[in-house]
Formats: structure tokens, C-alpha cells, sequence
């Protein structure tokens, strides 16, 4: 094995001004690289992360599916017959013969929890603030099997709600809002226009913007009796699984079961999940410009020391080296440079991303989330992936020095000396 | 007369250089033959074409007619890569210049052609290195970085560098011909040296007219041709 490594690596450490230049732009693009990786998938492991927290692993919607027949259920025949002989087209949307739904919910082997919950749209009033509201009447105690909300409660208690049957939790921007704290009392005006007195017992703050500046949380019959329904009805049934990633074949099942449209996290977050990519996507591209810079950086460098060396390349080739190994030793440079670059771009990207997370960030009220510092995500898939793409990329813009190398005729060069 | 293979033989040499409207024959049809152990100047004027000679004989550029033989190896019907490995197992050449790698000490330079075979490091080859720079007298620079040396030191290096393949025929373009006199003499001495005492077969370009005088044969070229080549056996053993 002829060792091109050998002369490469002395050749590099020869000029160790235009390889340190080299490293260096090879080092920012693959550290760039590292950051908005982590910066990006942060953002949206963050997002995906509390929205999961506060909603349930599947829900149940008081929507028939695409197609619904009732004759055609196949579930037990009393139910069906509950569920069509209750089924009038002028009432208003709900579940009903819930205690039925429930009961062939919780029959499938992979739901853990099925919680009822009635949501309604309804104006806050505090003396002389109004605020609206998603306010959604739960079962508390199944309620915090189905989220974690109730970890996220920064006044008041969530044992507090079970205990009060007219109490509320509030989001905090919801509370801020109306200027209300724990103990409160104010009044929910609901869609028909019954006013219900309330007391805060407790304060949320997800990080979710959307939550905490709408949530509303009551006792179910509360908010049934707002919303005009019976204490058969809910608006949704929220379901927690024994296998979160398995919640839309659970879905699937559970509309089979229960004639109404189940929805999985991932279903309902598809949305917002495809944005993240895409934003990701064009993000990248613009962060891949750098490494090309970085390219370029490299090949500058390279095509002018094979200019340099012109005089070693035709000793090499006089001696006995065949121009495939001239073009193999500036090859071997561009790996080089591609290999050390980026542990420059490792050590850059890895303080890079520390130094950002620390960095106090505010982005307002009006934030999808709201964090006190940027989410940034580590994995060394990352760190991987900069290393993989900058020892290509420095080894593509070695190609063309590379070949240059290989082409040089000796004899020209020798007699150009003479 | 001993029946041995030649070293060199090369036959109807001839070599067109440049491109277009500039482009011309620079070689026309030369035949040269080399015994081993012959210690041969190449004589002419400056652009009479022994560069480039030399080049085709050493297997650094293809003729356009005719053939060069080393050892019996025909060096006109091979491509380029085996070529490289014929010059690496054959030949050995000395510049004017002395051509060093300067990020490699005196010892690895003339180690370098090895390298080319994927050796070069052994403790074998290193000693063979060693005791190079020893005949050319510069044993203890064996460390030193080629600019850490003087002209004359670096042209020992080069030569101990073309001996260390132990070459079939060693090919010099005017190895002094960037030296003062006292070192041009050594280098002269150190060739002879190695031709009385290894064998050693040489063909040398030079200028100087002491050191053709002091050769075993002179060659002539002019214009592309030879046109005297010049025996002078009294000086062999
Ligand atoms: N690339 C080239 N194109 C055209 N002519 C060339 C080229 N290279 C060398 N020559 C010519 O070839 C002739 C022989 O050159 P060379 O072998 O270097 O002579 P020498 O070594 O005897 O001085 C010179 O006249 C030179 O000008
Ligand atoms: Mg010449």
C-alpha cells in the first residue's frame, strides 16, 4: 500500500496558513450545519413535546365518520339501537348515550383511560374584563391520566378542582389577562347566554401558547349544564393508550366501536408537524449554501497548492509515482481537510449550541411557544451528519485539483526549471 | 566480446515537441546503445535536444517513433502506470536542480522512490538510506529538512536519492550545472566513484568539458542528431 496519506498530510502541513484557512471554512459550515439541526428539531421535538402533554393520545369527536350508517355498526345491538334511537338531526352536536361510548372505549385492550369532556366557547367576565375562553368541563381525576397538565399548574392545586364543584383552572395568560389569581371568583357566560359563577382554583402554564391563553378548565357537569347537554353527553371522549405511537390504528378501532370519529395525536398534529418539516427543509438548504462556500474554501485552497507543487509532482512521477497516485495524494488532502474540518466543526457546533441555550430569548405573547431559552436538541446523528457531509463535500472539491495533479506532465515541468 | 544484455538500447528515436504552427522535430531518428558499467557524457549545444533525450530514455515521455529498451524492458509498448513502475525499478535521475520534497528530511527524500512501491519503511530500506547518504558523505544531515542543507549537500541528497532503487542506468541533466566548482567536483568524484566501485551506469549531460574529458565515452548531439560518439577505453580497469 503506497501511503498518499503520508504525503499528503506533510504537504498540508507545509502551508499551515492556507490550511488553517481551509479547516477553518470547512469548520463553520459543518458547525452551522450542527447548530440549526439542533436548533431546528429542538424547536419542533419542543412543540411536538407540550403539544402531546396537553392533549390526549387520541379523542374522540362528536362527528360521525365519512360514510356512517347505523345499521351497518357493528357493535353489540343495544348500543346501536341507543345510539340511533337518541340520534335526532336538529339537537346540538354531542356524543350521547356516553356511558355506552365509554364502555366499549374502555373494552379495547389498549386504552388505558377514557375520560369524557364537554368543550364550549365562553366569554370570562371579571368586574369589567372580558376575556373568551375554550372552556372544557373534565372528570379531574381522569382528566390528569389523559394529560399532563395537571404537572404543569403554577398556582392553586389540580386536587383542588375535584374538590370544588364550581371551581376553574385557568391558563396563566388567561389569568394575566383577566387579573385574576387563585381564589377569584367571576362569572362564564356560556354560548346560550347563562352566566355561571366560578372560583379559580388553580393556574396552568403549559408553554403552549394556544392552551394558555384559552384554557378553561371545569367540572363536567358544569360545563354540560352550560352547553345544554344531559349528564348522557359529552362533546369529546379523550382517550389515554397503552402505546402512544399505536394511536391511530386505536383510533380506526375505536370509530368501528363507536360510530364517531376518532382522532390520534399525530393525526391531529400533521399540520403543524408537515410545517416544522418543510420550514427544516428550506432551512437546511440555505445551511448547505455554507458547506458549499466551504467547498469552495477547500478547492481554492487545493487547486492552488497543486500550482505550488508542480515542481514535487513531476519528482514524484520521475520517481516512480503513476498519476493515479498524484491524484489519489490531493484527494487524500480534500479527505484530510474534510476529516480534521470537521472536528473543528464538532467542537465549534457543540459550544455553539450550549452558548445558544443559554442565550435569554423572549419571543412575546404572540409565540407559538413560549420558552425562556431556545429548545436545542443534541443527537450525535447530528454531529454525524456534518461529518458526513463535509468529508463528501471536501472530497468532491478535491476532485478537480486532484485530477489537475494527475494530468501534469513531468518532462514540461522539468524543462521549465531548466 | 562478452555476450551481456546492454543496458540501454534505443533506436530511431524521434520526438516532435510543441503544438500547431510551433511544433517541430527535435529528435530525428537517434540510435544509442549503452553497456553496463559504461560511464557516458552527452555532449552538445544548448536546444540541441538532450533533455530531451534523456527524458525518453529514462521513460518520462513516449517517442513518436522508435524504441527505447532497459534491461531488456521495452519501455515504448507500455502504458503510463506500468511505465512509473519501470522508471521506479530501473532508473534513477539527478537534475540540475535539486529537486527535493521540502516538507521531508535528507534520509526520507532518499527514501521517497520506495514509497512509490509501498516501502520505504522498514528498518532494511532505512539503513540502505543511511548508508547512501554515507557514500555521498552527508550521513550525519540524515534529519535535516532539505532548506536546512546547502546547493551542494541538497545534489548529494538528490543522488543518493536516484541510487537507492538500485537503478539499471542513471540519468543526469547537468548535475552541476547549478554548483560552484569545488562542489561540481565532488558531485563529479562521488559519479565516478560510483561507477568504479558499484558498477554503477551512467549517462550524463553536462556542459563541462572536464568532466566529458574524464568519462569512458563522449556522445555528441547537434540538432537532433548524434553526430560523434567517442570511445576512450584506456580508462577502464
Ligand atoms: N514544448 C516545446 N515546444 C516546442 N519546442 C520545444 C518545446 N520544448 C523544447 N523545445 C525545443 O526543443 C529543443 C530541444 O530542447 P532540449 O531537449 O531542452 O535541449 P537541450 O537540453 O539540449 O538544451 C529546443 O530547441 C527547444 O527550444
Ligand atoms: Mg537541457
Amino acid at each position: 500500500m503506497i501511503d498518499h496519506l503520508r504525503i499528503a498530510e506533510a504537504q498540508l502541513r507545509g502551508r499551515p496558513r492556507q490550511t488553517a484557512i481551509a479547516l477553518a471554512s470547512v469548520g463553520v459550515g459543518s458547525a452551522m450545519l450542527i447548530v440549526t439541526l439542533s436548533l431546528t428539531t429542538g424547536l419542533s421535538e419542543d412543540f411536538l413535546k407540550k403539544t402531546t402533554e396537553s392533549s390526549a393520545n387520541a379523542e374522540v369527536l362528536a362527528r360521525r365518520p365519512q360514510g356512517w350508517k347505523p345499521e351497518k355498526l357493528p357493535l353489540p345491538g343495544e348500543v346501536v339501537m341507543a345510539l340511533s334511537r337518541h340520534h335526532v338531526p336538529d339537537e346540538k352536536r354531542a356524543i350521547r348515550a356516553l356511558s355506552g361510548v365509554l364502555a366499549a372505549l374502555r373494552s379495547l385492550p389498549s386504552v388505558r383511560v377514557a375520560t369524557p369532556a364537554v368543550e364550549a366557547q365562553a366569554v370570562l367576565v371579571y368586574g369589567t374584563v372580558r376575556r373568551s375562553a375554550a372552556l372544557a368541563g373534565v372528570v379531574p381525576e381522569l382528566e390528569r391520566a389523559v394529560t399532563s397538565l395537571d404537572t404543569k399548574i403554577v398556582r392553586g392545586s389540580w386536587a383542588a378542582l375535584s374538590r370544588t364543584p364550581d371551581g376553574v383552572i385557568l391558563g396563566s395568560q388567561v389569568a394575566r389577562a383577566l387579573g385574576v389569581d387563585v381564589g377569584s371568583h367571576l362569572q362564564a357566560v356560556g354560548p346560550d347566554g347563562g352566566g355561571l359563577p366560578l372560583k379559580v382554583v388553580g393556574i396552568v402554564a403549559s408553554g403552549l401558547s394556544q392552551v394558555d391563553k384559552t384554557l378553561a378548565l371545569v367540572n363536567l357537569p358544569l360545563a354540560q349544564g352550560l352547553a345544554g347537554l344531559s349528564t348522557d353527553q359529552a362533546t369529546t371522549v379523550r382517550l389515554a393508550l397503552t402505546d402512544p405511537v399505536e394511536a391511530t390504528r386505536v383510533a380506526r378501532e375505536a370509530e368501528q366501536r363507536t360510530g364517531y370519529v376518532c382522532r390520534s395525536w399525530q393525526e391531529k398534529n400533521a399540520a403543524s408537524v408537515e410545517a416544522f418539516k418543510r420550514q427544516n427543509m428550506i432551512t437546511l438548504a440555505l445551511v448547505l449554501f455554507t458547506t458549499l462556500v466551504a467547498a469552495f474554501g477547500v478547492a481554492n485552497v487545493l487547486v492552488q497548492l497543486v500550482a505550488d507543487k508542480r515542481r514535487d509532482i513531476a519528482i514524484l512521477r520521475a520517481a516512480g509515482f503513476s498519476r493515479h497516485d498524484l491524484g489519489m495524494i490531493f484527494l487524500h488532502e480534500g479527505v484530510l481537510l474534510g476529516l480534521l474540518g470537521s472536528a473543528v466543526g464538532w467542537l465549534l457546533g457543540a459550544v455553539l449550541i450550549r452558548v445558544v441555550a443559554a442565550l435569554p430569548v423572549d419571543f412575546g405573547e404572540s409565540a407559538l411557544v413560549r420558552n425562556e431559552h431556545l429548545q436545542m436538541a443534541e443527537h450525535p446523528s447530528f454531529y454525524f451528519a456534518a461529518f458526513g457531509i463535509s468529508v463528501v463535500v471536501c472530497a468532491l472539491a478535491a476532485v478537480q485539483p486532484a485530477r489537475r495533479a494527475a494530468s501534469l506532465e513531468p518532462t514540461a515541468i522539468l524543462r521549465g526549471e531548466h | 566480446m562478452e555476450v551481456t544484455t546492454p543496458v540501454l538500447v534505443a533506436r530511431g528515436l524521434t520526438r516532435r515537441l510543441g503544438v500547431g504552427a510551433g511544433a517541430r522535430e527535435v529528435l530525428h531518428g537517434v540510435d544509442i546503445t549503452i553497456e553496463a558499467g559504461e560511464f557516458v557524457a552527452l555532449v552538445g549545444p544548448s536546444g540541441s535536444g538532450k533533455s530531451t533525450l534523456l527524458y525518453l530514455l529514462g521513460g518520462l515521455d513516449h517517442p513518436d517513433a522508435g524504441s527505447v529498451e532497459i534491461a531488456g524492458e521495452d519501455l515504448a509498448r507500455v502504458d503510463d502506470d506500468t511505465l512509473a513502475k519501470l522508471r521506479n525499478r530501473l532508473i534513477g535521475f539527478v537534475y540540475q536542480f535539486h529537486f527535493l520534497l521540502p516538507e521531508f528530511s535528507a534520509l526520507e527524500n532518499v527514501l521517497m522512490p520506495l514509497w512509490a512501491r509501498g516501502g520505504g519503511r522498514s528498518r532494511e530500506d532505512r539503513a540502505l538510506g543511511l548508508e547512501l547518504l554515507g557514500r555521498v558523505g552527508i550521513a550525519e544531515k540524515a534529519g535535516k529538512l532539505p532548506r536546512e542543507l546547502s546547493g551542494g549537500e541538497q545534489q548529494r541528497v538528490a543522488v543518493a536519492r536516484s541510487l537507492v532503487n538500485r537503478p539499471k542506468l542513471l540519468l543526469a541533466d547537468e548535475p552541476t550545472g547549478n554548483l560552484d566548482s569545488a562542489n561540481a567536483n565532488a558531485v563529479y568524484e562521488l559519479f565516478r566513484e560510483l561507477n568504479r566501485d558499484l558498477g554503477q551506469t551512467i549517462l550524463v549531460v553536462t556542459h563541462d568539458t572536464d568532466w566529458a574529458a574524464r568519462s569512458d565515452r563522449i556522445l555528441r548531439l547537434l540538432d537532433g542528431r548524434v553526430v560523434g560518439d567517442e570511445r576512450r577505453r584506456e580508462e577502464r580497469a
